[in-house]
């Protein structure tokens, strides 16, 4: 009869064979790369203007004053096609690209016809056509214009795709469900670091200039903190909510107020046809030139409350100085981020 | 046809012929008479006798001597027969002799006569007649209702012919083998018959043979003889059946049960076989795919014994979901069948079923790595027999008992369970009914957390099946066979993925009815015929919601492991598809039974109805469509035997599907698509080797249009996501070199060599399909080792599938992901597939009808690491290989009574 240790290893060796060997890790920066892009604001109608930057890096920190170059993707997705955006919007020059503007920030208003290109309108048609499909929306009831982001760097065109985040109403639901909509949703906004700490002890940001100071070797816990938002709507906390209007909250409402963490935000239910509150869950990037992370990323989804999210870290075995950045990312499509310098000694 | 006859002829007096003899006769001698006279006044004047001469009340029918039958020549015997006064014969002398031998058949005969007495003036008397006996030749034309039976029995090891054999048909005729293990039974009625050898020499063992009327069946039984024990009783009794067989179809390969059990890979599995045939493509680890000659796997069609099925395996093609117990026999027929069978555009498998009919209790027990299965048959009455069977896995809890880990990371785990019931009741010798049950469900669960949630996994399926079935079949004497085969049941499919936020449903709940009736007989000396109906019904209810992207579909560009695209949609829908065809097929035998033409044709009219023709505006009622199309199939095979060792063949066949439920969404598929359709060519040859030895090749072209596919449009019309404008091309040659059983030895070795390639749209070019697989090669054979033992090996290299290569890679800003940039579609393979596996197995004798058998299959004995599917690194800068299962033993034993 077969052993028990046998069958265990003979298991387990058929098991674990399958797994492939790619040593990969993303949050290692040594060449140039995009980690991220931000739309300010994070969420608008077409036409409107928004400013768009870039967090360019390489093994040596930031990548600043790079003639990056920004367009807007005016080429729709085919159903054929499963990736993001269309296969065009990587292509540089392409006669779908709309330039919004040329290097580290660029500014325009998103293409009036967005929402019918990439929202829920009928899309453009010439002729006699027939209108085709309305693009469908993400699980946060979001559509999305590409913006294409070609950074040149001394390794070649780094390119990126964004997508930002545009106010296009509600596509499906009652006529009451669409004035309700309407006037209970409100525009993202971008998320922001609040804090960082290493194993308690916080760290300074890059902006302000600072330098933080780790052991070689050291084995630290990193812990990103963001803004706690509200959850429930209480009119003067400084965030107009779902269930607040210029009428019932003037206060927080005449100008829209976000918030920087894990917001609330109305959604359309396409099951239960009908519309949902829902709260924004938040993800976070891990980035450094050097030493090594317990994971790439780490975050929170929009049911859990926690406004911390944390990481192991271990500081590289020599002294030398570590470019570190934190993405914070929710779910409607906002970003915001923040760089550290550590002097590992 | 030639009769031999005898006679008896009448010289005198002529009574009333005894029992239709045709002239009795009598001839009292005038010794007799004068006996009779003399105890009489002998006076001129003395009254008139009456006398009445003996009558034959009994005849009996000479045997005409087997010596004399060569001769041809009949012969006549005058005998003098002495009777009594009470009518019996009391002595019986020969006057004229023909010979010794029919002296002595007459003589024999005449004893058993009885008379009704002569008589004088009433009165009995002995009295002594003459009588002529006559055997005749007597050629006159039968015609035939029955066939005739011989063959052989002998050894299996030896080939050795064994003697005193009792060759049983279930009928009630039988024959004992001579010397040269030679048997004969004549007049055997047409249909399925059971044969059952027994004898001292071995162990009662049976099968079935199909006999047609006016024909012979030749049949070599090869079995294993008892042998003296040395305390080891462990000798199995086997019957290996090579007596030529009726083919079919042009190109289909059978495999009985009891071979198909011995297949290293198999685990005792019989359908399992199938994967080890021509022409089939080799599935991915742990998939069960069935992919024929290029086609998808859901163009394949399965039906066990009529009763359509929707899959041939559990999920992770661990195991069928028939029990082996239960099965007769499988025959996969990858394309160009005739029109009894359509709806499909790939090919066909058919499970039959093993004959209820033993006497008394029987089962097995049976337990392995994977699962365990219990089987039960009773012969209720003697008309009345039911079996039950059932299966259910357990890995799942094998693998959480033997390994902390998560597994479901890295594989998938089925749970499966499966059960079948049979009841069978025999109206008359050759007509029955049975009602069945079949049932199936598969559920697999993978679950792979992440720190952020939006890289969180999880997939959910779920796969039940069961079907009611009645099954009529009666064997008429003319050859003719009648079957009828109703059934109904349910076909469900789940589907739950998740990917971070965005969710993939798929279910489709489904009520299905199907019936099959059809007629087959002979209709004239050289024509046989086929007619009946071919119905069946799917209602379905589905729903979906998700990404119009996932799951992914055949000709989808993407990389294992992607996310699906994060737009989502909804959709819940209502189908029917149904269709019932007529089918009528012919086999017009001609050139002395060497030239077989089979032309047949199936006229099937289709409705494809759905509830949504469009999404419908909030509020707003649902407007369906019902597509109807008639189709019209003619199939053609013609087969030509040049010599009784070669013969040639081909086929051409057209054949239709039905849309796939899940494709007539109006969200995320098309309402209006239309009847894909095929076309199939093919030609080939036979070459019998040797009586046991062949070797076949057949090559092929199939075209396939009308294929659902994505639209390409960037701007798709609603209720379009798919289009019918695929079409599909496969082509190629299978050879199949196959040795039946030879002593301890069978094997085949199969080999493929085949393209298949898609165009997803007028504008695109040629691609290959997915599931393309130029090379297929398989060598499979076991080996009897004596005293129980048995030892199997299988060879299998394959062709890798196709995929499409990443050349870049852009960063998606938004979600923190590298997505990729593709080359040209399916323009890149995944390395070949190579595995040798073994099999070794002994059988323990328990008793006279039960055993044990304790086997250990080894997979991939060489620990080949072998690529499934193609992955990359996050940044898509490397690419590696998921392999598949290193060497991988399964232990398992099984109890069989």
């Amino acid at each position: 009869m077969v052993s028990r240790d046998v069958l265990r290893a003979a298991l387990l060796a058929s098991l674990f064979a399958c797994k492939p060997n790619l040593d990969e890790t993303v949050s290692l920066v040594a060449v140039p790369q995009v980690l991220a892009v931000q739309a300010t604001p994070a969420e608008v109608a077409p036409s409107a203007t928004t400013t768009y930057t870039a967090l360019v890096v390489d093994g040596s920190g930031d990548l600043v004053g790079l003639p990056i170059q920004w367009d807007f993707c005016n080429a729709r997705n085919p159903l054929a096609n499963l990736g993001p955006v269309s296969p065009e919007c990587s292509e540089p020059g392409d006669a779908n690209l709309a330039p919004i503007g040329s290097g580290a920030q660029a500014t325009g208003a998103v293409p009036d016809v967005a929402c019918r290109n990439f929202g829920p309108e009928v899309p453009q048609v010439t002729g006699n056509e027939t209108p085709g499909r309305p693009v469908d929306p993400d699980p946060t009831g979001g559509y999305y214009q590409p913006v294409s982001v070609f950074v040149p760097t001394s390794a070649g065109t780094v390119t990126s795709v964004y997508g930002t985040r545009i106010t296009c109403g509600l596509a499906q639901g009652t006529s009451e469900q669409v004035s309700d909509f309407l006037g209970r949703y409100h525009a993202n906004v971008n998320p922001a670091v609040g804090s960082l700490t290493a194993s308690g002890t916080a760290l300074q940001p890059d902006a302000n200039g600072a330098t933080n100071t780790l052991a070689a070797g050291q084995k630290v816990t990193l812990e990103v903190g963001w803004a706690a938002c509200p959850l429930s709507d209480a009119c003067g906390d400084g965030v107009c909510g779902p269930d607040e209007s210029v009428t019932s909250c003037a206060a927080d409402c005449t100008t829209p107020q976000g918030c920087s963490g894990a917001e609330r935000y109305v959604n359309f239910d396409l099951g239960s046809q009908s519309l949902v509150d829902a709260r924004e869950g938040m993800h976070v990037s891990w980035f450094a030139t050097s030493g090594s992370f317990d994971l790439d990323r780490t975050g929170r989804d929009g049911t859990d409350t926690a406004t911390t999210s944390d990481d192991g870290w271990t500081a590289p075995a020599q002294g030398t100085t570590v470019h570190l950045w934190v993405v914070l990312r929710d779910d409607r499509g906002g970003v915001g981020w923040a760089g550290y310098v550590v002097d590992v000694q | 046809m030639r009769t031999l006859t005898s006679r008896a002829r009448a010289r005198f007096a002529p009574g009333r012929a005894p029992r239709g003899v045709l002239v009795a006769a009598l001839l009292a001698t005038a010794a007799t008479m004068a006996s009779a006279a003399a105890a009489q006044p002998a006076a001129a004047d003395a009254p008139q006798h009456v006398i009445v001469p003996p009558k034959l009340a009994r005849f009996v029918e000479a045997e005409f001597p087997a010596s004399e039958v060569k001769a041809g020549k009949g012969a006549t015997v005058t005998l003098q027969i002495a009777i009594d006064a009470g009518g019996r014969v009391v002595d019986v002398g020969v006057q004229g002799t023909a010979g010794a031998a029919f002296d002595a058949a007459a003589v024999a005969a005449a004893r058993q006569f009885v008379f009704e007495p002569a008589t004088v003036d009433g009165k009995p008397i002995p009295v002594k007649i003459t009588y002529r006996y006559v055997f005749k030749i007597e050629e006159k034309m039968v015609k035939r209702t029955t066939g005739d039976f011989a063959g052989v029995v002998r050894d299996r090891r030896t080939k050795q012919p064994i003697a005193n054999v009792r060759v049983a048909l279930d009928a009630g005729q039988q024959a004992l083998t001579d010397d040269q293990g030679k048997f004969a039974i004549p007049d055997v009625l047409p249909g399925d018959h059971t044969v059952t050898l027994s004898g001292e020499a071995l162990a009662t063992v049976g099968t079935t043979e199909t006999f047609e009327v006016a024909k012979r069946i030749d049949a070599v039984y090869e079995v294993d003889p008892k042998r003296a024990k040395s305390g080891n009783a462990d000798e199995e009794e086997e019957i290996v059946v090579t007596a030529p067989r009726i083919k079919k179809q042009i190109v289909s390969t059978v495999v009985q049960a009891e071979q198909a059990t011995r297949i290293p890979g198999t685990q005792g599995d019989v359908l399992k076989v199938v994967e080890n045939l021509p022409g089939v493509a080799r599935a991915a680890a742990g998939s069960g795919a069935l992919v024929v000659w290029g086609s998808a796997p859901t163009d394949t069609r399965v039906y066990v014994e009529g009763v359509r099925v929707p899959r041939l395996y559990h999920d992770g093609g661990y195991r069928s979901i028939v029990s082996s117990d239960f099965v007769k026999s499988v025959e996969l027929i990858p394309g160009g069948y005739g029109p009894l069978y359509g709806r499909g555009l790939g090919g066909l498998v058919t499970v039959g079923l093993r004959p209820l009919d033993e006497p008394g209790f029987h089962g097995s027990v049976a337990a392995d790595t994977i699962d365990a299965s219990a089987s039960v048959r009773e012969q209720v009455t003697d008309k009345l027999h039911v079996a039950v069977a059932a299966r259910k896995s357990y890995l799942d809890t094998v693998l959480s008992d033997v390994t902390s880990e998560n597994v479901g990371l890295y594989v998938p785990v089925p749970r499966y369970w499966d059960g079948q019931a049979r009841v069978v009741y025999q109206l008359a010798a050759h007509e029955t009914i049975e009602v069945g049950v079949l049932v199936s469900s598969d559920r697999t669960t993978r679950n792979n957390p992440a720190a952020d949630p939006s890289l969180s996994t999880s997939s959910t399926s779920g796969t039940d099946f069961n079907r009611v079935y009645a099954r009529y079949e009666k064997h008429t004497g003319d050859g003719a066979v009648v079957v009828v085969t109703p059934y109904a049941g349910t076909d469900s499919t789940s589907l739950v993925d998740t990917y971070g936020s965005t969710v993939t449903e798929l279910t489709n709940d489904s009520w299905v009815y199907g019936l099959r009736a059809g007629w087959q007989g002979p209709i004239e000396k050289h024509l046989r015929g086929s007619v009946g109906i071919d119905g069946e019904m799917q209602v379905s209810s589905l729903h979906r919601a998700g990404s119009i992207g996932a799951p992914p579909r055949e000709g989808d560009v993407y990389v294992f492991g992607e996310p699906p695209p994060s737009q989502i949609n909804y959709d819940n829908w209502k189908t029917v598809v149904a269709s019932v065809a007529p089918y009528v097929e012919g086999d017009l035998s001609l050139a002395d039974d060497r030239l077989h033409v089979v032309p047949g044709l199936r006229l099937e009219p289709y409705v494809v109805s759905t509830n949504k023709l469009t999404p419908p505006p909030p509020g707003s009622p649902n407007i369906g469509a019902t597509q109807e199309n008639t189709v019209v199939e003619p199939r053609l095979s013609v087969t030509y035997a040049f010599t009784p060792r070669v013969a040639a063949k081909a086929a051409f066949g057209i054949y239709h599907q039905a849309p796939q439920p899940e494709d007539l969404s109006s969200v995320f598929g098309n309402p209006l698509l239309v009847l894909a359709t095929a076309r199939h060519y093919l030609a080939g040859a036979v070459f019998h080797l040797t009586e046991l030895l062949t070797i076949e090749t057949t090559g092929f072209y199939a075209n396939q249009e009308n294929l659902a596919t994505r639209s390409e449009s960037d701007s798709p019309l609603v209720a379009q996501a798919l289009l019918p404008q695929g079409i599909g091309r496969s082509y190629g040659t299978q050879f199949l070199l196959r040795q039946q059983q030879i002593g301890p030895f069978f094997g085949w070795i199969s080999y493929s060599i085949m393209r298949s390639e898609r165009k997803d749209a007028p504008d695109l070019g040629w691609r290959l399909f997915d599931y393309d697989q130029s090379h297929v090669f398989t060598a499979v054979g076991s080996y009897d080792l004596g005293h129980g033992f048995e030892s199997g090996l299988r060879f299998r290299f394959a062709t890798g599938y196709p995929r499409t290569p990443v050349v870049g890679a852009y960063y998606d800003a938004g979600t923190a992901t590298y997505e990729p940039i593709f080359g040209a579609h399916n323009s890149i393979r995944i390395p070949p597939f190579v595995s040798l596996d073994a099999r070794l197995a002994k059988r323990f004798k328990l008793g006279p009808k039960s055993d044990v058998e304790v086997y250990l299959d080894v997979q991939n004995v060489t620990n080949h690491a072998n690529p499934e599917e193609i992955v990359y690194s996050p940044t898509y800068t490397q690419r590696g290989y998921i392999t598949g299962f290193p060497i991988l033993p399964v232990v398992g034993a099984r109890y069989a009574w």
